[in-house]
């Protein structure tokens, strides 16, 4: 480890120590805390791998590799930034003219305002290619309509991030666009969709006849597949894909309630770990080299589902030893983990992608 | 994504493994491997091609030593694994280990064995290494017992600690090569079969069902691979600890990936798998042998298992460096 990315792990700890919250897993897709992320950005802890003259400082994924992991390790409350810090600040960069770069990176690094995903819809879900919503070309922009679902945060984002269809065709995968779209914006209809756990978290956003200035197509028009696709390998190939039980098996840990038997379990969980955290941070070398490892995030975030769901079943015997806090984390726990084999990309359309590349 | 960790001195000698093994006779179904007709000749090219020497100057007492000599045991790493994924079962591993841990020079030829062998090839061995470094010449033993991979063995209980001294994890680190060379190369074979057997009028391998499961098993070998760049990091550049962590975390994985490579490499072979013309077989029962050498405790590795969150996350952090 890199000194810098010591001293930026010691800034997480000691703003997480200072900080009060409950630590928490999947923390990442839970309630926000806006301040919180705001503080994060105060500190100089996001967008670090951003341009400096967009609110960055011009940092290795390697550093902001750093930054992620000790937060996920924290269970702290980081869902207000992720989305827009993880891939929307990138995409923009990458994608986006300077316009829309100056309009919302400087913002999204100090966590002043929150993007929400809007990728799958109704008739689009794994088979992403298929989204239905319209942007239709007028003198002063866009319209859009359509549909999306399961639009995290939607419910308190400032903006959405919308991959719409600009144009029909043979190809399903060309005529796909990129937008921002206002969420306050007259015609955006977010509804609640509410979780299983009595929680909301997700929503279906509705756009009816949404105005879009021309400036916010984000890149080339028609290009939106093979932009969003890189954008998947900085949604899918980060730390989030298997510590967000962590915060669970570290409880445990530090309980101290483990017989050897229960020790030599921890072996094979104890090597995923260390082999996953090792991945992760060959993905963010590769990031860093500006490729896109889509088949690496792809690898990680399928055994990353894998090591969560073993988590809990390391857990689940020990419980009966383990204290009141230990057992709550275990029960939020349990309903949030079948998030991770479907949020991002289900797991066996993971395993599909590794397997088409190998054929 | 960082697979073994090669230098392109290691990846020729690799390539030149494999171009040898090639025209190798493997031993006959169901015979003892150094019974086959072609073994001592084998041997002897292993030998004479210096497969066995590599780690005659390594100094595998201490940590630093091995930190020091890390290209050769990388160069080392590549054979074994070469060789696994050729299906070739020799004493190389365990030579070299025994080799290296000697602390008096040892005449070429000789099949030389140490604790680290777990009583594999200790039967036929003509020397034995003591963890001192001394030498012992041997003379061939009694009835001979064999592993599943008909490898001749003496069954004998081993010291549990024996792989948390810089000789243990040496012969850990090659061990877990062999077994990653072995599921390379039945993962393979088993793709060869099932991209070219057809069956409801098209090759296996387009079925969905059969193409995921190659899938799964090549991202277990993945993730094998990277255990292993990982330990090989820590061998340059880390901490004792973080070594012997690195190692139990291999190993563990290792034993996962080898029961689940020879299992569903079985199956994807179809019953041709299972027969004596099959060459699967010489990938699958290494994988069976090498998956239980040593591990005769419930137990084992336990202690080099962290105790508290803080120990977890320092002992699962990733080397940064990557020397090679
Ligand atoms: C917690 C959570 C948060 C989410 N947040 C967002 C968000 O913010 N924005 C957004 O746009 N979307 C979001 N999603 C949606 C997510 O991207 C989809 O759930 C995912 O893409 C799968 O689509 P689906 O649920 O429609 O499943 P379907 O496409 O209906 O698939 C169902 C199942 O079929 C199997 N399957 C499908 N295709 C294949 C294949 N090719 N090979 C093998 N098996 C297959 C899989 O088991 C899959 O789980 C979120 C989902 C969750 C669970």
């Amino acid at each position: 480890m890199t000194t810098r990315e010591q001293s930026l792990r010691v800034a997480v700890r000691e703003l997480c120590a200072e900080w009060d919250y409950e630590p928490r897993c999947d923390a990442w897709g839970g309630s926000a805390d806006p301040e919180f992320s705001r503080e994060l950005g105060r500190r100089g802890l996001l967008a670090l791998t951003w341009p400096k003259d967009l609110g960055g400082a011009a940092e290795s994924n390697l550093s902001r590799l750093a930054v992620t992991e000790e937060l996920l390790r924290a269970g702290a409350p980081v869902s207000y930034h992720w989305a827009g810090e993880r891939q929307i600040g990138p995409t923009l960069i990458r994608h986006g003219n300077r316009e829309l770069q100056d309009e919302f990176c400087s913002r999204l690094a100090r966590a002043e305002i929150s993007f929400a995903l809007g990728m799958s819809e109704p008739d689009a879900g794994s088979d992403l290619a298929s989204v239905r919503t319209t942007a239709t070309r007028t003198d002063e922009g866009w319209v859009i309509h359509g549909r999306k679902v399961w639009t995290s945060g939607a419910h308190f984002a400032d903006y959405l991030y919308v991959l719409a269809r600009t144009s029909k065709g043979e190809d399903r995968h060309a005529g796909l666009s990129e937008f921002v779209v206002d969420t306050a914006a007259p015609g955006v209809h977010v509804q609640p969709i509410i979780g299983m756990d009595g929680g909301h978290h997700f929503n279906e956003v509705v756009f009816d006849e949404v105005r879009v200035p021309d400036r916010w197509l984000i890149g080339t028009e028609g290009h939106g597949w093979q932009q969003v696709i890189s954008q998947l390998a900085f949604e899918r190939g980060g730390p989030e894909r298997f510590l967000s039980m962590y915060p669970l098996l570290g409880a445990v840990l530090d309980a101290d309630v483990l017989d050897d038997t229960d020790r030599a379990a921890l072996r094979v969980l104890t090597a995923q770990l260390t082999v996953l955290r090792s991945l992760s941070r060959d993905i963010a070398t590769a990031l860093d080299a500006g490729h896109s490892p889509v088949t690496q995030a792809a690898t990680s975030k399928y055994l990353g589902n894998r090591l969560e769901l073993a988590m809990l079943d390391f857990v689940r015997p020990l419980l009966s030893r383990c204290d009141g806090r230990v057992r709550a984390l275990f029960d939020a726990a349990v309903i949030a983990s079948p998030k991770s084999g479907l949020r991002g990309g289900a797991a066996p359309v993971m395993l599909s992608i590794v397997t088409k590349e190998m054929q | 994504m960082s697979t073994t960790i090669l230098t392109d001195e290691a990846a020729q000698l690799a390539a030149t493994v494999a171009d040898v093994v090639a025209t190798w006779q493997l031993p006959a179904a169901g015979r003892l491997v150094p019974d086959a007709e072609h073994f001592h000749d084998q041997w002897k090219v292993a030998e004479e091609l210096g497969w066995t020497t590599i780690l005659d100057d390594v100094d595998c007492t201490s940590f630093e030593g091995l930190a020091q000599a890390v290209e050769l045991i990388t160069a080392a790493a590549a054979v074994t694994r070469a060789l696994a994924h050729a299906g070739a079962a020799l004493p190389v591993r365990q030579t070299l280990v025994a080799r290296a841990l000697a602390s008096q020079p040892i005449a070429t030829g000789s099949i030389v064995v140490s604790a680290h062998s777990f009583g594999v090839w200790d039967p036929i061995a003509s020397a034995f290494v003591g963890a001192d470094g001394t030498t012992q010449s041997r003379a061939a033993q009694g009835p001979v017992d064999r592993d599943v991979a008909a490898r001749p063995v003496h069954r004998a209980d081993h010291p549990e600690d024996l792989g948390d001294q810089p000789d243990g994890v040496l012969g850990q680190f090659l061990l877990v090569e062999e077994i990653a060379g072995a599921a390379h190369g039945a993962i393979e074979q088993a793709r060869a079969y099932v991209s070219s057997r057809v069956q409801f009028g098209r090759p296996l391998i387009k079925l969905p069902a059969v193409a995921q499961e190659l899938g799964r098993l090549t991202i277990a070998q993945l993730q094998l691979d990277e255990a292993i760049a990982e330990f090989a990091r820590r061998l340059h550049t880390g901490s004792p600890d973080r070594i012997r962590f690195a190692a139990l975390a291999a190993r563990a994985l290792a034993c996962d990936v080898a029961s689940d490579v020879a299992a569903h490499t079985h199956q994807l072979h179809g019953a041709l798998g299972l027969t004596a013309d099959a060459t699967l077989r010489h990938h699958t029962l290494l994988l069976w042998a090498d998956r239980d050498e040593g591990l005769h405790h419930r137990s084992w590795g336990v202690q080099r298992l962290p105790t508290c969150e803080v120990d977890l996350w320092s002992l699962s952090q990733p080397e940064p460096a990557h020397p090679l």
